[in-house]
């Protein structure tokens, strides 16, 4: 056995051809169980998992960019005409949405007033940045979107992401232009919600659809939680601000064998069809970037 | 060919594939989405167990743990051990008819397909195994397409 090439002999390389097998498996399993080990115990902001980030996004972004390019080719050739109808479509419900807003405002005053005679100082007042996405990603065990945005719009990792409709999940990495959201249906993704109905509180899992999430701990015994009731973020634990709906209770069953009844509900966030984001901004009093999501 | 540019048209291939899986796609597709990485790596150490070996293979894990966004490491480690297996076994491989050969990469990409979904478990991203079966189906009726077409570039290219 020659590890090192002589000078008058042909040279040898460390492990000969065919030979040596088991142990470059040998080395390449400890190199990746240690890189695993010492991968899981780290927060999101370590230089490894930095390191990985960028070195995936340096991958998947021209990927990315390029299939975004091609799906633009349909809409840059378009007829004036078509473009024309779905400004005035665009602008009748912009109309509409002002006229609703004017009346929310209304209501807002006196939610605000009704809220300062019972004490509760909590406002839903929010910053919000656009972000588009890039990339969807709906594996059953990762469920990610990869977002762009502007290196003025500061994202940092613990960020929520909701839509029109509902919560999305939250910013787990950045780099300068890009930004990868975990959604609230990734199998290791919890919500902190509450019943809107009854604000009894529990929390979502994520199963890995994008179509379903559960909810693992609801007694068997009467809970008054029924399907079509709505669910909202909580707030407790501070990563998702209060008050945003998350989803809708699709099924109650109870389970007298088990310990807890089988609750699923359905997310209300378009989460495979939506083409913008927002972004909040952290609220006062939020965990520092850097620590780890909840999982 | 001389050496590097065989290299570089393996590692072409491979990025190929890396590229290929990180596309956009409908989320009918992801359940049953093919296995492009394991396949294309599993060709190479078939055909040239002299260019293509385990730390080749872990690198290209590694990169695919990175576009992924699974744990860093995690595929490095599967594809490995499937690496491992199809060089072992590779004078064995080469001679058997397609459809055993067949069996043979099913069987080693239930191994792959079975490790991934252990180590997801093992760092918290528990899941029914059912969705780790569909790919290794997909992927074993897959193989003669990429077997074929790389042969045909292999040896159009002259790469031993």
């Amino acid at each position: 056995m020659r590890f090192w090439p002589s000078r008058n002999r042909s040279p040898v390389s460390l492990f000969h051809r065919q030979s040596f097998l088991a142990l470059r498996l040998a080395c390449a399993l400890t190199a990746s169980v240690t890189l695993l080990v010492w991968s899981h115990g780290q927060p999101a902001g370590s230089p490894l998992s930095v390191f990985a980030t960028r070195l995936g996004i340096l991958i998947e972004q021209p990927v990315a960019t390029t299939v975004s390019a091609i799906a633009s080719i349909g809409p840059t050739f378009t007829r004036q005409g078509v473009l024309e109808q779905r400004i005035q479509t665009l602008e009748h419900r912009l109309l509409k949405l002002r006229a609703r807003l004017t009346r929310d405002h209304s209501l807002a005053f006196e939610n605000a007033r009704l809220k300062a005679l019972l004490g509760r100082a909590r406002t839903l007042k929010q910053a919000y940045r656009v972000v588009h996405v890039l990339r969807v990603d709906l594996n059953p065990y990762r469920q990610e979107l990869l977002v762009g945005a502007g290196p003025g719009l500061r994202l940092r990792p613990g960020e929520a992401v909701v839509d029109a409709h509902g919560l999305v999940g939250q910013i787990v990495a950045t780099t300068a232009h890009t930004a990868r959201v975990l959604l609230i249906t990734d199998p290791g993704q919890m919500v902190p919600v509450e019943v809107a109905a009854t604000g009894l509180l529990t929390f979502t899992v994520g199963t890995g659809s994008p179509a379903r999430l559960r909810l693992p701990f609801i007694s068997n015994q009467p809970t008054g939680i029924r399907p079509g009731q709505l669910l909202i973020s909580s707030g407790l634990g501070g990563h998702y601000p209060h008050g945003f709906p998350v989803a809708v209770v699709t099924r109650v069953n109870p389970r007298p064998d088990r310990s807890f009844a089988y609750v699923t509900a359905r997310p209300l966030a378009a989460l495979s069809e939506d083409r913008e984001l927002l972004v909040l901004t952290a609220p006062v009093g939020h965990p520092p970037p850097g620590r780890r999501p909840i999982r | 060919m001389t050496g590097l540019r065989s290299y570089a048209l393996i590692a072409a291939t491979l990025l190929g594939a890396l590229l290929v899986s990180v596309l956009p796609y409908p989320h009918a597709y992801l359940l049953g989405r093919p296995l492009w990485l394991p396949l294309v790596t599993g060709y190479w150490c078939l055909a040239a167990p002299r260019r293509m070996g385990i730390f080749t293979a872990w690198t290209a894990g590694l990169l695919a743990d990175a576009a992924l966004a699974s744990p860093f490491g995690e595929h490095a480690l599967a594809l490995s051990v499937f690496a491992y297996m199809m060089s072992r076994y590779h004078l064995r491989i080469r001679n058997l008819p397609m459809g055993l050969q067949m069996l043979f990469v099913g069987l080693n990409l239930l191994l792959y397909e079975f490790l991934i979904f252990w180590i997801n478990g093992l760092t918290s991203k528990t899941g029914p195994i059912l969705p780790y079966g569909l790919p290794v189906l997909v992927s074993t009726a897959l193989w003669p397409l990429v077997f074929f077409p790389l042969r045909r570039l292999r040896r159009r290219y002259r790469i031993h």
